[in-house]
């Protein structure tokens, strides 16, 4: 169950390494939202990690990317989520260190660039063309990002 | 009535409230165990039902194959001891009441535990044995005296117990099921037993139970020296999970750590 104390040193080691990431509290819900560009495409990826008050730290945060990469998805619509073959353990794992591991996730499946304009077996990049311009143009806005996105499933 | 040859112990028992969370091969055990002692009322949880592999490691049988293991122990219990109160819940352990023994072999489920032990303020005991059965591991976990089952296991290297050769050689291996060996389900009984005993102090019916020492570990190595030994464990306690005066000590870690 989570407590305040826990959610403030949560946000002080996200603010610390990932300060793109922002904290948010939705009814029982709470997590980080960000993104993360693809060491080889380039592409960026929307990043949603979401726990739930009453599971967190006893559960892992549910992580969701946007485009999905990889075939390591597990769950059907509001529940899908990346499984990343992790172990959990609740007194030292944390937000900040689910980052790292979905940074390493991509490095082993971020496709090379000329793979990624080819879209992916989820759903292809949202963020192409146009949209992916006006996206770096206005900043990254991730709900309206997300919003957008074409490949549904977890948004 | 059996228990006319230990009229004591089942007074003392009569009366309490064990929750027993996964009745596979150590739950089933311990909770014959316990009923036959006089404990009065159980809680079983488990979401599983009976397959052809559980019944080498189980003390129901073949013709319980394709039910919920919940609802057949409970039947077989009620066999054992008409006058048992249990109730069985074919579903993951989300709370329940009394001491709480938790024998999933799932990591998750034990941080629930904990967190339920810990919010409820009542004593949790955790059985099992990892990799490939060469070390059995009981800890007892009573709020406010001793550390909490995240103390000893968030920062125990996974596999660390016995990490085996399997694991990189057995294509079909999961750490978190026990492996068929020969003797396997002598073994489990040993490490039950010992559990057993230490639960029967937990409950202040027979014997003393060192705190100070929560962690056993029984060597199951029957090719190495000292089989069936048991070492007595201390834990450090506090963990950002039952201490928040802990939290502070969260680090970044190392990648996915």
């Amino acid at each position: 169950m989570l407590t305040e104390a826990r959610w403030q040193k949560e946000q002080e080691l996200m603010q610390g390494v990932f300060p793109a990431f922002k904290p948010f509290s939705r009814g029982t819900r709470f997590g980080f939202e960000g993104y993360l560009k693809g060491p080889r495409s380039g592409r960026i990826y929307g990043v949603s990690l979401e726990g739930d008050q009453a599971a967190y730290p006893q559960s892992p945060p549910r992580v969701c990317m946007c485009p999905r990469v990889g075939l390591h998805w597990i769950g059907d619509g509001e529940s899908r989520r990346l499984c990343m073959q992790r172990e959990w353990r609740p007194a030292r794992s944390t937000f900040a260190n689910t980052v790292l591991a979905l940074i390493r996730y991509l490095d082993e499946h971020d496709p090379e660039a000329a793979d990624a304009s080819l879209g992916q077996p989820h759903g292809e990049n949202p963020l192409a063309g146009d949209e992916f311009e006006t996206v770096l143009n206005t900043g990254f806005n991730f709900w309206a990002t997300v919003s957008s996105c074409r490949c549904r499933g977890p948004y | 009535m059996f228990y006319l040859r230990n009229p004591q112990v089942r007074e003392a028992l009569a009366g309490r409230h064990v929750s027993i969370v996964g009745c596979g091969s150590f739950g089933s055990a311990l909770a014959d165990m316990l009923v036959r002692a006089g404990v009065g009322k159980l809680t079983l949880i488990d979401p599983e039902v009976l397959s052809v592999e559980n019944l080498g490691r189980h003390v129901l049988t073949s013709r319980d194959l394709g039910k919920a293991k919940v609802h057949a122990l409970a039947e077989r219990l009620r066999e054992v001891s008409p006058d048992l109160e249990v109730e069985a819940r074919q579903e993951k352990f989300c709370d329940a009441g009394g001491l709480l023994i938790c024998c999933a072999d799932s990591r998750r489920c034990e941080s629930m535990v904990n967190a339920v032990s810990l919010q409820r303020q009542v004593s949790a005991v955790y059985v099992g044995a990892y990799g490939a059965v060469r070390a059995g591991e009981v800890q007892f976990c009573v709020p406010g005296q001793t550390a909490c089952r995240e103390c000893f296991a968030s920062f125990r290297e996974s596999g660390d117990v016995s990490p085996g050769a399997e694991r990189y050689t057995d294509p079909d291996f999961d750490e978190t099921r026990t492996p068929g060996q020969l003797g396997l389900w002598g073994s489990i009984l040993a490490v039950t037993g010992f559990a057993f005993h230490g639960i029967l102090a937990l409950l202040g019916v027979r014997g003393r139970l060192d705190l100070d020492r929560p962690l056993w570990i029984v060597n199951l190595d029957y090719e190495g020296f000292n089989p069936y030994a048991v070492t007595f464990c201390k834990v450090r306690r506090g963990c950002p999970v039952c201490d928040e005066t802990k939290i502070a000590e969260l680090q970044i870690g190392d990648w996915g750590d």
